[in-house]
């Protein structure tokens, strides 16, 4: 008898697997109405509803299932060719999975069901699939109606062979494959035979393994599918051969001289579904968290063993702690690629979105989707759903024209947002990207002096300009719809993406589309950092950002003229001294260096009194009380035990800005070039 | 308990009640070694309300192989709830598993 612990255990499994399979299956009906011939895709729809249903039934969601179940007839009627896959079928269904993604959150809460919803989804699909049967409005609350299929003809009695090996896993994942056999018995009459030599002897034995295997012949009038159906939740982890047999009814003959027969090898996976790598587990997310935690707490404690062993003499300590210092960096490069998901999921999700925008919008959009694959930091994909749905909205709402004038203006109907991911060094690079109108400079820029967020003579780069669009309450719009407008999105979008240390950049051409590039960091838990000093304080710059260091001389502040610039084969760097930025008073020394870094300004140098080199960086969190201090993205903890900010460059450059030249009108600029972030009084 | 073991002189006796499945296959492998390797007569008794699934089943055919081997005497005692008679034709071993010991008891 399972406790109220384990049970509850059980049915959060279910409700897990439940929430990907309505994401996976949303995904499928999206593409089959695209592609409404597609039989595959129809499989896949039955395949996840029979799923849901028979998942929820036994593991007590009934309503869940009795719900689900009027679905599946009705992508059985499709599948069977007596229903054609139409938008209003797709458009039911994923109304439809929105009411199950309702119950299967609700389940063991107080029923707040939308049962009007729910019975008014059964009536159409009443309607779709030519039932004459109608759910009664008189129904107790929770209720829902079964809807039965029209009769079927009847297939003519043939005799199916049916070979089940069960694996090695599936007593073990539930599935007790005597009911599995009571349900065939239940399509016709049924002679078996059991094979019983895999059975070891009795101390040999694996009591959770099955190792018996049955060869039954079945003489019944159903179908090939609804036979393997029995087998739908068992397939993954067994050996099954479902094959027809010569019967005495002489027209089947040439069905069966046809019929392929289907055969599933390797416990039930297809030879091209077989995955090449073998099995998953799921880990709670808090335990991968406390797992990575752990594997930064020891990249520190190994810092401190490093240190030490350079401080003694001593050759057997130094080879220990390097081979600490392999082993630390193994584990942290491991435990790093466990967190690391595709973003697919992410972007799949938005097809949705998309879909029913387009709808509601009278546009016609399609999504399309690169990158997929590229993988980042699960923190950071979780905080990417919200502003990426901005994003979109925005396109579609503002971006993107109807058709006609897309007709008119010479482009085709149907308009294409592209979501696009891929690395670039030690960041990634998402971009959300449309054909659409374009943003025109002169309005936003009209726009900003009108908000008061620029001076009416300030001179901007173009791509300055559409960074103001990222300020609050900032909006173009010329009415606030449902969809955007109230200039909220963008700002909350800045301040997600800036919350995961990333930047956002707008490119956009009027008349042919925008892009909006989010640059975002691989992981937030450990980056490979450059250690520097300033007096008795200690600094990490990324290292990913730092591209060389120089020497800074007393001769090349001379030939500066006053400038905070350095000559560097040619080119003209400026530079913010870190002593200065920092308010750090002791004397500098004679000779100092200059880290020059990439930032989203240009290039930039930091000087530093010294560049003491590469750090494994665990980034600490510092807190709530830190939170509006933009230009450090955390803490670490060195090998001696001190303390050392870690700066995000880009918004060092952004600070010194804003602190050397406050533009008139009393808001700061938020972007502007590097070369006016220096301050230019003489040092 | 689902499963007992009552070992007497020359005779022991598994008892099995209630639903044995997969959450008490260890212990009932346990007691069946225990009870195989004391060289006496075993008896299999199944309760009115016993129900057996294949991971029982499994474990008394492997059993019955080992007595058929040592030459040791096993069998059903009594009869059979209808649960496990539908288990054994399900599994399609409800003939070759029990064996006739006394007056009862089907060959295995």
């Amino acid at each position: 008898m399972l406790s109220d612990g384990q049970i509850d255990k059980y049915k959060q499994a279910f409700q897990e697997e439940a929430r990907e399979i309505l994401v996976d299956l949303e995904s499928t009906l999206l593409q089959l109405n695209e592609n409404r011939g597609d039989t595959d895709l129809v499989g896949q729809a039955f395949r996840a509803l029979h799923t849901i249903k028979g998942s929820g039934s036994m593991f007590g969601f009934e309503e869940v299932a009795a719900f689900t179940h009027n679905l599946e007839n009705a992508y059985d009627e499709v599948r069977n060719g007596r229903l054609e896959v139409t938008s209003e079928l797709v458009d039911l269904t994923l109304a439809a999975l929105d009411q199950i993604k309702t119950m299967v959150n609700q389940a063991g809460s107080p029923a707040t069901a939308d049962t009007a919803s729910r019975l008014d989804i059964l009536e159409k699909l009443l309607k779709l699939t030519g039932t004459s049967e109608a759910p009664s409005s008189h129904e107790a609350p929770g209720e829902t109606a079964n809807i039965s299929p029209p009769t079927e003809p009847q297939h003519p009695t043939c005799d199916w062979h049916i070979h089940f090996a069960p694996g090695p896993d599936l007593l073990r994942n539930g599935t007790d494959p005597l009911l599995l056999i009571r349900e065939l018995r239940q399509l016709g009459s049924l002679r078996l035979t059991v094979s019983t030599a895999a059975i070891p002897p009795l101390t040999e034995l694996d009591p959770e393994r099955c190792y018996l295997v049955w060869d039954i012949v079945l003489t019944t009038s159903a179908g090939r599918d609804e036979i393997h159906d029995v087998f739908i939740f068992a397939e993954d982890q067994c050996d099954l051969i479902i094959e027809l047999i010569p019967s005495h009814v002489a027209d089947s003959i040439a069905v069966v001289q046809s019929a392929p027969s289907e055969k599933t090898g390797g416990f039930g996976r297809r030879a091209e579904d077989r995955a090449a790598g073998g099995s998953n587990i799921r880990v709670p997310t808090a335990k991968l968290d406390q797992f990575v935690d752990l594997v930064g707490e020891l990249v520190t404690v190994q810092a401190r063993l490093s240190e030490i062993a350079s401080r003694f003499e001593d050759a057997d300590l130094v080879a220990v702690s390097e081979e600490v210092e392999r082993l630390t960096s193994a584990l942290r490069e491991n435990s790093m690629s466990i967190r690391m998901l595709p973003i697919r999921g992410t972007f799949e999700r938005f097809r949705r979105l998309v879909h029913d925008l387009a709808r509601d919008l009278k546009k016609e959009v399609e999504l399309t989707i690169e990158g997929a694959d590229t993988e980042l930091d699960k923190t950071v994909i979780d905080q990417l759903n919200d502003p990426l749905m901005h994003l979109i909205r925005n396109s579609m709402d503002h971006g993107i024209e109807p058709p006609a004038a897309r007709i008119a203006a010479g482009k085709p109907p149907a308009a294409t947002v592209r979501l696009s991911a891929r690395h670039a060094g030690a960041n990634v690079l998402i971009e959300v990207a449309d054909d659409g109108g374009g943003i025109h400079a002169d309005a936003v820029r009209q726009r900003a002096i009108e908000k008061g967020i620029i001076a009416s003579d300030a001179q901007l780069t173009e791509a300055e300009i559409f960074s103001l669009i990222l300020s609050p309450g900032f909006s173009t719009a010329k009415e606030v719809t449902d969809v955007s407008g109230r200039g909220v999105g963008m700002d909350v979008v800045r301040q997600r993406v800036e919350a995961l240390g990333g930047s956002i950049q707008i490119t956009s051409n009027p008349g042919a589309g925008t892009c909006v590039t989010l640059r975002l960091p691989l992981t937030l838990a450990i980056i490979d950092g450059l250690l520097v000093r300033v007096d008795e304080a200690f600094f990490v710059l990324p290292l990913a950002n730092s591209l060389e260091c120089i020497e800074l001389t007393t001769q090349d502040i001379a030939n500066s003229n006053g400038r905070h610039v350095a000559y560097v084969r040619g080119e003209i760097i400026p530079y913010i001294r870190l002593r200065d930025f920092f308010d750090i008073r002791t004397e500098r020394p004679e000779r100092e260096q200059i880290m020059i870094a990439e930032t989203d300004q240009g290039r930039c140098g930091f000087v530093v009194d010294e560049v003491l080199g590469d750090h494994q960086t665990v980034i600490k969190n510092l807190g709530h009380l830190y939170k509006q201090v933009h230009f450090i993205s955390g803490a670490t903890i060195l090998g001696n035990g001190t303390l050392a900010l870690i700066l995000d460059p880009n918004r060092v450059v952004l600070d010194a800005a804003r602190k050397s030249a406050p533009p008139p009108g009393g808001q700061p600029s938020a972007h502007i070039g590097a070369k006016e972030a220096v301050r230019l009084d003489a040092p | 308990m689902p499963i007992e073991l009552d070992q007497q002189e020359s005779l022991s006796t598994i008892h099995l009640d209630g639903e044995v499945n997969i959450s008490s296959a260890v212990e009932l492998r346990s007691l069946l070694v225990q009870a195989v390797s004391s060289g006496k007569e075993l008896r299999v008794q199944v309760g009115s309300t016993g129900e057996l699934d294949v991971t029982a089943l499994q474990l008394l055919w492997a059993t019955a192989q080992e007595a058929k081997g040592t030459g040791m005497e096993f069998g059903f005692m009594g009869d059979l709830p209808e649960k496990v008679l539908f288990a054994l034709k399900d599994a399609g071993v409800e003939f070759k598993m029990v064996q006739p010991v006394g007056d009862r008891g089907a060959s295995c």
